[in-house]
Parts: structure tokens; C-alpha cells; sequence
């Protein structure tokens, strides 16, 4: 008895979707900017795909943060904040290069926008 | 550069009985996002927001279970979580069975609250 | 002529609902459904409710998957929980069904 609508998590049959990526001979579906419908079909493989889409090649940087973003959400359903993603890749990967100048260069996008999709999760709500 | 204003986001229903609750957690991220002051008030059938032990992901209804992105309100520097005692007497669940750290106020102090803010948004 | 009554909302939100019941007949069944389920975590807020449903002979249900969804532990022995088969039972073994 729920008076409420499915979450994009619920299955999106892809031939209900407009827009999809094509990978691996499979077809995945997404929303208009490239996000997919439904996280649980994300791999690497297929993140460091979408990435590419996108003209970036992922790196071991894009991976940390990219992970993060995934652990983060399983836990509580939001992308984390940006301080918190410093906090993680300072400890990664060392005091110098922990800011948000840094991680605009490796997202140009922006990194909460970026890495979400990359990831495979939704779009954040407060990205254009 | 604006002073922080104090925003208080007030939650007065259940979860799952529309999307109040949803949009409610929404509008407190991007308030926090926009570094402003921010409290959570429950208030009434509010409390059951924060009532542990939500199924949600449970099957068949795969509904996402948004409740648990009250634990990462710390992580956005929010940190004024506030419940109305009689509120959750009243509904026979107590302060530890809340899914995160909050404080208790009497009616006079959620009056009190209320009259502190800049701006009370009610969901 | 038994029917169902089914309740959706917080029964917090309707301090009326104990003199409803006087609408209702011996045999009837009430199923609390949705927000309903919240009253079923507070061991007073239903009791009287309860009491007087006992002495009119009409039966109390409540949704097994909506108390989970919400976290909702049931206080009430008399209160009999059922998954969503039980609700068909319940449609089923009436000749009608009310919303309150």
C-alpha cells in the first residue's frame, strides 16, 4: 500500500528510455545527460566508459574518489559533501594537491557532477 | 559577503506517506550546501522519521530508503537536530531508538526555537 | 452485510476516530493501512480505541509491510498483523469495503 512513486533504483526497462549508452553489446538506460537509471548495473568497465564519453580518461585519482562516491551513496542514498571528498583524497594522496582546483582539473565538470555519473548514480539534485 | 541566516526545516509526517519527507531532506542539503545556519525540527508524526530500524529496502517495494541520509547530516556541518518530547512519548518510541544523536525540547523551547530563526520551512 | 474499513491515515492525526466507531457493526473488520500503522508503536495511544472495537465485536488489522517500512513495532496482541494475502482474504471475506 504505498501512495508513492518508484525510485529511479527500481528497474527502468531500457525500452521505456529515451536515452541510453551502448556498451559491451548491451544497451544501459540513462537520463538525458548521460546518468544511468539504475546503479546496480554499473561496473568499472562501463564507469570507465561513460568516462570516456566524456573525453576523460580515468586515473587512479578519478578511481579513489569514484569509489568513495559509490560507498558513500550505498550508505546513505546522497552523494557526500565536497569536504568530506577532500578529506579522503588528502589522505590518498598527500596534503599538495588536495583542492578544489586540483579536483575541477580532474572533473572539469565538477567533481560531485562527474563523479556521480562515472560512478553510476543518480544525478545529484542540486547539479544542473 | 550575507551573514549566515538561521533556517529551521520542520518535519511534521510520517515517512513514506508522500514525498515530504524526501523533499524536506532535499531542501536541508542544499541549504547546508549554501552554508546557512541549519536546525531539524520533528515535530508530531515527524519523530517516525528518524525511528530506526525502517525496512525500506526490503522487498518487494525496493523504495529507497532515504531515512538513512539522516545519519550524513554531520557530514554537511549539520549538526541541530531537534525533537519534541510529548511527540515522541507520545508515540512510544524514546531517544534511543532514533537513528541519530538529537536533542529533546519541551514545548516551550520548541516555541522558543521556532521564534530564534530567520526563516521556518514546513514540510 | 460485513465490511472492511480500511484507515490510511496517522490514526495521531484523528482524534475522532473512537466515536466513528459507532458507525460501524458487529462482524466488521478495520484494516490500518500506510500511516495508519505509526499508532501501533505507542502501547496507549490505541487502547481505548481497541477496547471499545472489542466490545462491538469488530476485528483490527494491521499491514505487516507498511509496520516494517516505517520501523513500526506493534504494542497490541489484539491487533493481528497480515501480508498483503491476508488483505485479499480480508476484501474477499467482506461484501464490502469503507474507507475511513
Amino acid at each position: 500500500m504505498m501512495m508513492f512513486k518508484p525510485t529511479i533504483d527500481e528497474a527502468t526497462l531500457v525500452t521505456q528510455s529515451e536515452y541510453y549508452i551502448e556498451f559491451d553489446g548491451q544497451k544501459f538506460a540513462t537520463d538525458n545527460q548521460g546518468f544511468l537509471q539504475q546503479r546496480l548495473v554499473w561496473n568499472e568497465a562501463l564507469g570507465q566508459h561513460m568516462a570516456a564519453l566524456d573525453g576523460i580518461t580515468l586515473t587512479g585519482e578519478h578511481w579513489e574518489i569514484i569509489h568513495y562516491f559509490r560507498e558513500y551513496y550505498d550508505d546513505y542514498n546522497i552523494p557526500p559533501p565536497m569536504r568530506m571528498v577532500m578529506r579522503v583524497f588528502k589522505k590518498a594522496f598527500g596534503e599538495e594537491n588536495a583542492n578544489s582546483r586540483y579536483l575541477l582539473k580532474l572533473f572539469p565538470e565538477g567533481a560531485t557532477k562527474a563523479a556521480s555519473k562515472f560512478a553510476g548514480l543518480p544525478k545529484p539534485k542540486n547539479c544542473k | 559577503m550575507v551573514g549566515k541566516k538561521k533556517l529551521l526545516y520542520v518535519f511534521e509526517d510520517g515517512p513514506y506517506s508522500g514525498s515530504a519527507g524526501i523533499e524536506a531532506l532535499d531542501a536541508v542539503l542544499i541549504g547546508a550546501s549554501f552554508e546557512q545556519e541549519i536546525s531539524l525540527l520533528f515535530l508530531n508524526d515527524g519523530v517516525f522519521q528518524l525511528n530506526a530500524g525502517q525496512s525500506a529496502n526490503s522487498q518487494p517495494t525496493g523504495l529507497k530508503q532515504y531515512t538513512n541520509a539522516f545519519k550524513a547530516l554531520s557530514d554537511f556541518d549539520v549538526h541541530q537536530i531537534f525533537v519534541h518530547d510529548l511527540s515522541l512519548i507520545a508515540r512510544g518510541l524514546s531517544q534511543k531508538e532514533l537513528l541519530i544523536d538529537t536533542r529533546l525540547l519541551d514545548s516551550p523551547k520548541v516555541a522558543q526555537l521556532i521564534a530564534q530563526q530567520d526563516k521556518v520551512f514546513t514540510f | 452485510m460485513s465490511a472492511l474499513i480500511t484507515i490510511t491515515e496517522s490514526l495521531f492525526n484523528r482524534p475522532s476516530l473512537y466515536e466513528q466507531l459507532a458507525f460501524a457493526s458487529n462482524g466488521d473488520s478495520i484494516l490500518l493501512i500506510q500511516d495508519a500503522v505509526l499508532g501501533l508503536q505507542s502501547p496507549i495511544a490505541l487502547a481505548s480505541f481497541l477496547a471499545k472495537c472489542d466490545v462491538q465485536g469488530i476485528g483490527v488489522f494491521a499491514l505487516q509491510e507498511d509496520c516494517d517500512l516505517r520501523g513500526i513495532d506493534n504494542q497490541y496482541n489484539t491487533i493481528s498483523l497480515v501480508d498483503y494475502a491476508g488483505f485479499v482474504a480480508l476484501v474477499v471475506g467482506n461484501e464490502k469495503q469503507i474507507a475511513w
